[in-house]
Formats: structure tokens, C-alpha cells, sequence
């Protein structure tokens, strides 16, 4: 027997920043105005202080990569065809981080300097980012 | 006030109980409990269920629970998250004096479950993680690689840690994976997510645990001496996840360090669902004084090593029975203290395959 079950998640006030920023192609964090935290992706409330947050910042697109696994299985347990290497992303003096898929031609290291390469036609969602890529 | 063991009750590991009801598992693990503790279910006063509605595919499991391990009409609560939780949640309820026998219980039907990479998808963040559709054996190996570099540890490794719950768990009857494997073997399986190999991975199984409580020493078996959990570092789009890393296994310690004046353990049960997953928690733990990876090597965590780790076989001996690994672990702790070889263990356990979460559970038995 098989139950389809549908929801809508609202991405909230934070979030719809973050995803705004992604449509026009830009990477938005939350700061908080009392004690300047930041972190990406955005929150509505301060983790530090748990003031209101009242500031979102479009922030510099180079990051590095935390650490990154290069991928043979896909989300239904079949063969990824081609290998899909994963990264998780910390950008400078931002707290939180991103993660997301590789350029396939690049060689991963952690470390490395990366930026995220968007696509041309962008809808305010995480795949608005195609993937990240050397600097 | 102490609390004690006065039962415990399991069914072996298998990848599926064809044809047989979870209710019907539970009931099975029930019966061999209120045996081994020489009670009734006339004598419990409430049932406490470790249960996650998404592995269930049911929700409200605590209102599925309770009549087939004898909770009819009894107090009964359920507690999500791994069921260490649950047992937790079970000894604090003996201390508030409420009550004088409490019956925890766990179970795993994951052969029931047919897309099991996307259920666990459903619980990372809808927005900012989803799309992606990372398989958990993705973001397990994030963590995975991260720790392998932190850590000064290779690959090999997980393949020792592999051989070793494999081969200790020949000597489970509970087990569904024992065997008698090579680093060679291991490392010849399929790689999934650099580094991870198939043979890296605990396999899920169905399994269903029992285990009863209570605050009458003439019942008591093995004494809980002391108990920890670590909550709310999680995050769900993983933001603030410290890679590589096993921080809730210090803060649940920690806590439990807090009860109990031991610092030392003759063994260590802890649920793995990979490889790399024994090897982060005993990082954080730092229970051994050289690094996790020379104590591997050396055969410190060995079944005859100054510090065994695993002696049942683990999870990727036994089986990962999802959110009952900790009741797992628990129930081979009871009858491996009760064999007379050990007086002391530490049982830690964490809330899912990548969830920065868990808890920590001290048994003693006197000698
Ligand atoms: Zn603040």
C-alpha cells in the first residue's frame, strides 16, 4: 500500500533571504547587529546572543573546502554515473558554511579556494548554484 | 537512589523476520525479559518506547507499543532519537520515586523500509539540503574523510575496526554478520562515498530489545551507575556540524562523569553505524592515552586489548538496528557483564548515522 503525502514547508523570513540572494546570484548571511555575528545560511535570530536579527549581508564568494567526499552512489542506492564529489564550503569570518557538489573537472583538496559558478536561469533555490569551483 | 538491571530480552539480528509483525517481535524480546528478571508484567508500573515514526512508517508508536510487552493500561510514553534515550528517560522516572518498574523497549524493522537513503533525505533541511539529494553514505563520508585528517588515521583503519566487530561477533548468537574477514576482503568490497567501502557500512536489520527496570536491588542484575546525553548541536542543514567529529560523546560522558566517580572501563559498547563512527566517538571520549589509531593497531581495542571496544560485534557485527542500537548495545553489555569476565562498561550511542546527538550509559556489576 502506498500513501502520497504532500507538504508545503514556508522557507521563513531568514531563509527567503538566503534564497533571494541565491536568485540574483549572490550568497546572503544573517548578521547580528548587537554582537556581529554572522552566519550562513541566514537565521532569523541571533545563536550567539538570541537577539532579533535585523541585517542580512551579501558576503564575499570565495570560501574553502572543509572537507569533500567524491561520490558512486545516488540517492535511490543506484550507481552515480558519472561520480559526484561533494564539498561542504566555510566562508571567511561567517559561521555555518554550505554544502554542495564539485566542478567534476577539479581535484579536491581541503583547503582549497573555491566560489560558487551560477546558473543562468535561477528560481530563489540551492540549485541556483550549479556547483563550486576552483578560484 | 540506584537503579538496576532486573532483565533483559532480545531477539537475534536478522536482515528480515519474514512474516512476523513488529508486535509480534517486541513480544518475543518481552517474554525472555520478564523471564530473565523473574517478574510478571503484573510487577511493571510503566512502559517507556525508544521509536522514530519516520523508520516506522506508523506514527504515535508509543500507543502501539505498550500491550504486547505487557503495558496494558500502565503508564506509558514514547522517546524519539536513539533508544539509549528511552532507557534514559526510563531510570529518570525510577528516581522521581513514582515508580518501582519501569520496561523499556526498542525495535528496528528496517527490511520494511524501501527507500531507506531517501527517508533519512527527508530529515536534512527541505531547502537548503534536499535538492541536492546527498545519500547519507555522502555525508557520512564527509565526516568520514574529515576525521581520517584530523585524526592522523588511514583508511585501513576502518577496515581494522571492520575485522575486529566482524570476528567478535562469532561469538554472538545475536549476530547477522559475523564472520571471519581480512583488511584485504574489506578493501576489496565497492567503494560507495570516498573513503567508505560497502564493507565500511553497517548493514540495517530488523532486531526488537527489552529491557527491564528497576529500583529493588533483590532484582537487580547489573547497577546503571551513571547516565549522559548530549541534545541540540544538530543542525538539520548541517551549518554548525563540527566534521570529523563525535562532540556529543564528550558532553554525554561528561554528564555522566558527573554521577559516578569511575574513569576507567574493562569494555566500551558503541553503535557504529560505520566504520569511522567507533573510531570519532573514541576520539571524543579520550579514554586512551596514545591516539585511537595506534591503540587500533596495537590491538588495544581488541576482545583481549587493555580497553576492548565492541566485544558483542558491534552493529557492523550484529546488525544496525536504526534507533535500536542503543538498547542493542545495552542488552549485549548485561550479558557480557553477567559472563563474569568484566565488572564495568560504557555504552555510547548516537542518535542516527550523521546526527551530531547521542547518549552515554555506565554499567557496573559487583564483585
Ligand atoms: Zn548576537
Amino acid at each position: 500500500m502506498s500513501i502520497e503525502s504532500f507538504y508545503e514547508y514556508p522557507a521563513g523570513v531568514a531563509l527567503s533571504r538566503f534564497l533571494e540572494g541565491l536568485r540574483l546570484g549572490r550568497l546572503i548571511a544573517s548578521k547580528c547587529s548587537a554582537c556581529n555575528h554572522m552566519i550562513i545560511p541566514p537565521r532569523a535570530y541571533c545563536l550567539k546572543c538570541y537577539r532579533p536579527i535585523k541585517e542580512y549581508q551579501i558576503i564575499g564568494e570565495e570560501g574553502r573546502i572543509v572537507t569533500y567526499t567524491r561520490s558512486l552512489i545516488n540517492i535511490e542506492g543506484k550507481p552515480a554515473n558519472p561520480p559526484v564529489t561533494w564539498v561542504f564550503v566555510k566562508f571567511e569570518g561567517v559561521d555555518g558554511g554550505l554544502l554542495h557538489v564539485l566542478d567534476s573537472t577539479i581535484n579536491p583538496q581541503i583547503g582549497m579556494r573555491v566560489r560558487p559558478v551560477f546558473r543562468e536561469q535561477r528560481i530563489g533555490s540551492i540549485l541556483d548554484i550549479k556547483w563550486f569551483t576552483a578560484v | 537512589m540506584d537503579i538496576w538491571i532486573a532483565g533483559v530480552g532480545e531477539i537475534p539480528c536478522k536482515p528480515s523476520y519474514d512474516g512476523m509483525d513488529f508486535r509480534e517481535m517486541l513480544y518475543n524480546a518481552a517474554v525472555k525479559a520478564y523471564f530473565d528478571a523473574g517478574i510478571t508484567p503484573a510487577d511493571v508500573d510503566g512502559v517507556v518506547s525508544s521509536g522514530m515514526d519516520f523508520y516506522e512508517g506508523v506514527s504515535i508508536t508509543d500507543s502501539y507499543t505498550p500491550d504486547q510487552v505487557g503495558g496494558r493500561l500502565k503508564f506509558n510514553t514514547l522517546v524519539s532519537n536513539d533508544a539509549l534515550n528511552a532507557f534514559i528517560h526510563g531510570c529518570m522516572l525510577l528516581k522521581t520515586g513514582h515508580f518501582r518498574t519501569i520496561l523499556v523497549t526498542a525495535y528496528a524493522r528496517a527490511s520494511n523500509i524501501l527507500n531507506y537513503p531517501e527517508i533519512v533525505l527527508n530529515s536534512f533541511d527541505p531547502y537548503v539540503i534536499r535538492p541536492l539529494t546527498p545519500h547519507l553514505y555522502t555525508v557520512a563520508a564527509l565526516d568520514a574523510r574529515a576525521f581520517l585528517i584530523n585524526s592522523g588515521c588511514e583508511v585501513r583503519d576502518l577496515s581494522l575496526v571492520v575485522v575486529k566487530n566482524k570476528r567478535n561477533a562469532l561469538r554472538n548468537p545475536s549476530a547477522a554478520f559475523a564472520e571471519n574477514t581480512s583488511v584485504e576482503e574489506v578493501e576489496s568490497t565497492e567503494v560507495v562515498s570516498e573513503p567508505l567501502r560497502r564493507g565500511h557500512v553497517a548493514v540495517p536489520c530488523d532486531y526488537a530489545a527489552v529491557i527491564l527496570l528497576t529500583t529493588e536491588k533483590g532484582l537487580g542484575k547489573v547497577r546503571v551507575e551513571a547516565f549522559g546525553y548530549a541534545v541540540g548541536s544538530h543542525s538539520l542543514d548541517f551549518s554548525l556540524k563540527a566534521w570529523g567529529q563525535s562532540r556529543w560523546a564528550r558532553a554525554a560522558i561528561d554528564m555522566a562523569f558527573k554521577q559516578t566517580r569511575r574513569r576507567r572501563f574493562d569494555f566500551l559498547e558503541i553503535s557504529e553505524p560505520f566504520a569511522h563512527s567507533e573510531l570519532m566517538v573514541l576520539d571524543a571520549l579520550g579514554l586512551v592515552r596514545e591516539s585511537v589509531c595506534k591503540t587500533l593497531r596495537d590491538g588495544g581495542f581488541n576482545i583481549d586489548g587493555h580497553l576492548p571496544v565492541n566485544p558483542s560485534g558491534g552493529c557492523i557485527g550484529m546488525g544496525y538496528p536504526l534507533n535500536a542500537a542503543g538498547l542493542q548495545r545495552l542488552v549485549q553489555s548485561v550479558n557480557l557483564l553477567r559472563t563474569g569476565r568484566w565488572e564495568s562498561c560504557l555504552v555510547a550511542s548516537p542518535d542516527g548515522e550523521v546526527v551530531d546527538g547521542g547518549a552515554a550509559v555506565m554499567l557496573s556489576v559487583e564483585v
